[in-house]
């Protein structure tokens, strides 16, 4: 992994060999590479269709999931996947009988999800103590099972391409004209993008938190969008721009100990200013040099 | 007369428990240009959505004897931002036959090229939407709606944003497409379109076809369609510009 090892490399050389000895290294760096395929897709596809503030309500949502299914004794994956996907439905239902702003419905939401998981968590007896990381997240602390998902959920993301690629792409461009040209297909996609995006969302939540997600979505794609205009490329450059900022991330939180989502959260932004900085240098230095 | 396409009969419609439109009745048959004109909030876009099926009639019968139907928006309700190449927009225009399952093919993009050629946009099929001009947005929208081959073409407002080269074309296409197809066309020009189209169909909460082209103030304003009739001459200048009251349309609530 000559990439891996360069990114560590300019945080602490000396460590480098001896971080990668240790499993719960090489489940990051497993999840850093399937999160970054979610990721590309999955923001692109948001950040196309302005769904970013959507994203931010089913994730904040999702931590209802988590205090209840704490509180009941289930899986908290469980619980958020339960949570951010009747959201999603919700906030989809919601779009097409136009029953109430769309905005203030997920900001509703965005702040009951976050109540009822504080709620349960603090009913709970004893102390919650993996509360930062879900807030927060934890790359360092993915677990096989966490990979499992990942990797399934990476499967499914290749599937849905290989099949329904421009549909996909129709009904994001123009949803009304897709809707009238083939309802239940355009439907089919809408429903089928929507819990995509919810379950992408809370598979991510282990690494970079809820508090840190959305940034994870939205910067890799805008990031993109500087220097390509097609969904196709888009995604795929995204999706390495991820891979690029979780494995700096994962590097900065071994060698730093600071939480991964954080770091890989000021990469990303960093990564950003740069792009913008290397279009302008692009500009100029490509016009032809001023007598 | 053509054969029937598409009828509406006592149609109501509207948004949560606002009603818009009341007892709207209109035919269209397979040779008909219909031109919908009537004063901004009175209905037309959303007797548009109703034939595009994107709307349910709250009330009465909505008979669809045609499939294909081709529907060009306003071009400000496209998302330019969005990344998205032209071919692949004209190629969203089959998504009506392709449904899912079907592959987007040799077949297909070569009728999407072939619409861009005539619409003479052929060497941006490459660009992405945002790198387009209004009128050659308007353009490849427009080759979205054709490139099905559809049997109704409904335009809302095609001559807001293009230039008035495009516009003169625009006009002449629609003329000649009419032979193989029915139109129906929004606009808030009624003088400039009148020359063009067959009939005149008036929405202002409910809706009244005027079987013709011609059509005078005093009718107009029977039907209670306070729009501007702007005649073309040296000076443009406002025929009718001031309604007063409602007109027999509305005066049963």
């Amino acid at each position: 992994m000559g990439a891996v090892g360069k990114a560590v490399l300019t945080i602490n050389h000396l460590c480098m060999i001896e971080m990668l000895h240790f499993q719960f290294m090489q489940n990051a760096l497993w999840a850093s590479l399937l999160l970054a395929v979610v990721v590309g897709f999955v923001g692109t596809y948001i950040v196309a269709r302005r769904l970013v503030f959507l994203s931010g309500g089913i994730t904040h949502a999702s931590f209802g999931g988590i205090g209840l299914a704490w509180y009941l004794g289930f899986s908290p994956i469980a619980g958020a996947a339960v949570f951010a996907v009747l959201s999603a439905l919700g906030f989809e239902a919601i779009t097409h009988r136009r029953a109430m702003r769309e905005d203030s419905a997920i900001g509703m939401l965005w702040a009951l999800g976050m109540a009822l998981g504080v709620f349960f968590v603090f009913l709970t007896p004893g102390y919650a103590p993996n509360l930062m990381s879900y807030l927060f997240g934890n790359i360092l602390t993915i677990s096989q099972a966490d990979l499992g998902l990942l990797l399934s959920m990476v499967v499914v993301i290749g599937l849905l391409l290989a099949l329904f690629y421009r549909p996909m792409l129709f009904v994001a461009f123009d949803s009304a004209y897709a809707h009238a040209q083939r309802r239940g297909a355009a439907l089919f996609i809408d429903y089928t993008l929507k819990v995509l995006v919810a379950l992408s969302i809370v598979l991510s939540i282990r690494s970079v938190g809820i508090i840190l997600l959305i940034s994870l979505l939205t910067a890799p794609a805008n990031i993109a969008n500087l220097f390509t205009r097609r969904f196709g490329p888009m995604a795929l450059l995204s999706g390495g721009i991820a891979l690029c900022a979780l494995l700096m991330g994962v590097a900065m939180s071994y060698g730093l100990n600071v939480p991964s989502g954080a770091a890989v959260v000021m990469v990303l932004v960093a990564m950003y200013g740069m792009g913008h900085v290397g279009l302008w240098l692009a500009r100029h230095l490509g016009a032809p040099a001023r007598g | 007369m053509g054969q029937r396409l598409f009828a509406l009969t006592d149609v109501w419609a509207g948004y949560g428990d606002r009603l818009v439109l009341r007892g709207v009745s209109l035919d269209i048959n397979a040779d008909d240009f219909i031109g919908i004109v009537g004063p901004n909030g009175g209905g037309k876009t959303t007797l548009l959505r109703l034939l595009i099926g994107e709307l349910k009639p709250l009330a009465g019968r909505v008979d669809r004897s045609c499939l294909n139907v081709g529907y060009l928006p306003q071009v400000q309700q496209i998302d330019r931002a969005f990344p998205i190449t032209v071919l692949d927009v004209v190629l969203s225009g089959l998504m009506g036959r392709q449904g899912l399952w079907r592959r987007y093919g040799k077949v297909q993009r070569e009728a999407a090229m072939e619409c861009l050629r005539q619409a003479g946009v052929e060497a941006l099929h490459g660009r992405s939407v945002g790198e387009l001009s209004g009128g050659q947005l308007q353009r490849v929208l427009l080759c979205r709606a054709l490139v099905s081959q559809p049997e109704l073409l409904i335009l809302d407002e095609p001559n807001t944003y293009v230039d008035n080269k495009f516009e003169g074309e625009l006009y002449e296409l629609l003329r000649q497409l009419n032979q193989r197809m029915a139109i129906v066309m929004v606009s808030h020009d009624l003088g400039t379109i009148a020359s063009y189209v067959k009939s005149i169909a008036c929405v202002n909460g409910t809706l009244h076809h005027h079987r013709s082209s011609h059509i005078t103030a005093a009718q107009l304003r029977s039907y209670g369609c306070p729009i501007q009739l702007i005649a073309h001459g040296e000076v443009p200048h406002t025929v009718l510009q001031h309604h007063g009251g409602c007109g027999k349309g509305c005066a049963n609530d």
